[in-house]
């Protein structure tokens, strides 16, 4: 098993390096510069010139990428082109609002998906499964900012019962009630498309577990419907769901990109848009870094709790 | 040509009795289509899709108005004014940009996935074909991208490259492929060893000829199924861009640049025509693909249809 991490591990390494190397480069294909937007006309050329010094972007690309690589190991992520702070610091603010929005969507994803699912596959071919599989296929095609302006529309213009937007109510105090009332409309939002899939995921999962013979040697045992199912059918059939997360990460900080923009959540999506606009590189390069580190490490957490979950895996030799 | 390789190659790989590879197919395209034509969700999806694509090709002879013309903003919808569904800011009437802007979801969705289909399948092929270090080197690489938190990174390349519909098809063509370099690569792994290549390889056939005329297509159909969801994403991609500002730029119409203006709450609440439509419109286009692509997963692979 630590055999087995160690090599994981060691192979994240050279795909981090990738993930680094082609956000520098692409990112270095911009037309323009930053210097161009500090540039007014009260400024000389020796000031333009200092300034470009300063940031660096007149030497060769792969020196800069080296460089950039160099500090950032360090946890110095550089200066924001647009409001001159540290980037880190910047970037950090955002990180926590970010996390909030992720992890409650994927926890009501799981909360929403499983036993919808299981019942979905007990109950095949019933109303409940048709419905339920109608819902799925709803929620992995409707796209979020669809989904988000129509919530907004009904929920906060119509029937007013959730704001439109924004992480805290202005000028109140901060609460843990007002953040939940914030949180459940882009939450829930956010979650449909990873529950339409996830439905999917458990009912074949729980469907194929269900026809195997073990089931019935257990039924014929005289256990009770109660104990076959939850003991023995859903153990063995939620392990390949673990999976799903490490799949869904990675959509997930797409949609919040969208969830944020359009709930005005202050996240690392918002920000995004906002150094998009500005083009501030070296924020746009530290949140995709490290929305594709939390990528890496929500794949390997995956494996590890696959391996935990299945006795059946074994990953020492190979 | 290449059809009757296709069907002569899947009848011997069914004689042959080992295992069948998930790649593989259990009788030939005719059967598949069939089968395809028979489930009704698909054949609805392909009823639809092609209302969207003849649509899309006919827009100048079916859009009541220019899309561009400027007129009085804001109409609301209504029979006798001639503007079936409103008019916009700029007063250009709403139905004509809809109709117009199925050319930019299409154009985007078979676009992106043609480039990534070529991309991975060629990826994929050489791969699994000669396996080694070339393999390593290009499972690392699906690695890498794979990784990518997808929309951030077509984000970023959108805005370098400058939005623009070309740039868009290029992003997602450029990033889409490693899933399908992964089904090829597996397919042709478990082909190469069957018979009928070793005999290729002793009929001294040269190496394209042998992978990409007697191993590709053998290989290609779970690809199917994955392009056409693929299109899907690609719809819903573009919208998503477009509607963050980062994608097709106004004047020309689509149907996420539409909804940008619902980000104002007056229009949100008072205009309903203006983004009630688009929205349909592009949750018809998304269901109609996954439902030709459901269909198509269920005939390719008629086990895992419960």
């Amino acid at each position: 098993m630590l055999n087995y991490l160690l090599r994981r591990i060691l192979i994240a390494i050279p795909v981090l390096a990738g993930i680094t190397l082609f956000n520098f480069l692409i990112i270095n294909m911009a037309p323009g510069n930053p210097v161009e937007m500090f540039i007014n006309p009260s400024m000389s050329q020796a000031d333009i010139d200092l300034r470009k010094e300063q940031l660096g972007i007149d030497d060769p690309v792969f020196i800069q990428y080296f460089r950039w690589l160099g500090n950032m190991l360090q946890g110095d992520f550089g200066y924001s082109y647009s409001s001159y702070e540290p980037v880190a610091k910047v970037v950090g603010a955002r990180i926590g609002p970010t996390l909030i929005l992720m992890g409650s969507s994927l926890l009501l994803a799981y909360i929403i998906a499983v036993p919808i699912g299981i019942l979905s596959a007990r109950k095949q071919y019933s109303w409940l499964d048709y419905s339920a599989t109608s819902f799925s296929f709803l929620g992995v095609s409707i796209p979020n900012f669809i989904l988000g302006l129509g919530g907004i529309y009904l929920f906060a213009l119509t029937w007013k019962l959730f704001p439109t937007g924004g992480m805290y109510t202005l000028g109140k105090e901060k609460t843990f009630g007002d953040l939940l009332h914030h949180l459940i409309m882009p939450a829930l939002i956010l979650a449909t498309a990873s529950a339409g899939s996830m439905v999917r995921y458990v009912r074949s999962s729980v469907l194929e577990v269900l026809g195997q013979d073990y089931l019935r040697t257990a039924r014929a045992k005289g256990l009770s419907e109660f104990v076959v199912i939850n003991k023995h059918a859903l153990r063995n059939a939620m392990i390949p769901i673990i999976t799903v997360v490490g799949l869904d990460v990675p959509l997930l900080f797409g949609g919040a990109v969208i969830t944020e923009q359009v709930f005005g959540w202050p996240g690392m999506g918002q920000l995004m848009i906002q150094s998009i606009g500005s083009r501030d590189y070296p924020t746009l390069m530290a949140i995709n870094l490290i929305a594709a580190v939390a990528v890496l490490a929500a794949n390997l957490l995956t494996d590890i709790a696959y391996a935990a979950a299945d006795p059946a895996i074994k990953y020492g030799k190979r | 040509m290449s059809d009757k390789t296709v069907l002569t190659d899947g009848e011997n790989s069914r004689s042959s009795s080992s295992p069948a590879a998930p790649a593989e197919l259990d009788g030939g395209w005719k059967q598949l289509a069939r089968r395809f034509f028979r489930h009704r969700l698909a054949g609805a999806g392909l009823i639809l899709f092609a209302l969207l694509a003849l649509m899309a090709l006919f827009a100048p002879l079916i859009a009541p108005f220019d899309p561009y013309a400027i007129g009085r903003s804001y109409q609301p919808p209504s029979w006798t004014g001639g503007h079936l569904l409103g008019t916009d800011q700029s007063g250009r009437d709403v139905l004509s940009r809809l109709i117009y802007a199925s050319r930019v979801s299409l154009s985007v969705g078979v676009g992106a996935v043609a480039i990534y289909v070529a991309i991975g399948t060629l990826v994929g092929a050489v791969a699994g074909y000669f396996g080694g270090w070339i393999d390593s080197l290009a499972m690392r690489a699906t690695d890498v991208f794979m990784s990518f938190p997808y929309l951030m990174v077509i984000l970023v390349m959108v805005s370098v490259l400058g939005p623009s519909l070309g740039n868009i098809i290029l992003a997602l063509g450029l990033l889409g492929w490693p899933s399908v370099a992964r089904l090829i690569r597996g397919g042709v792994l478990s082909v190469k060893e069957k018979e009928y290549v070793k005999a290729g390889i002793a009929l001294g056939y040269s190496t394209p000829r042998l992978l990409f005329l007697h191993i590709l297509p053998n290989v290609l159909a779970p690809v199917l199924v994955n392009a056409t969801f693929g299109i899907a994403v690609a719809i819903i991609t573009e919208a998503s861009l477009s509607f963050l500002g980062m994608g097709v730029q106004p004047p020309t119409a689509s149907w996420g640049n539409m909804l940008i203006e619902a980000q104002s709450f007056s229009t949100l609440s008072g205009r309903p025509w203006l983004w009630v439509p688009p929205s349909c419109m592009i949750i018809i286009a998304v269901i109609s693909i996954n439902f030709m692509g459901d269909g198509l997963r269920d005939v390719m692979d008629p086990k895992g249809r419960r």
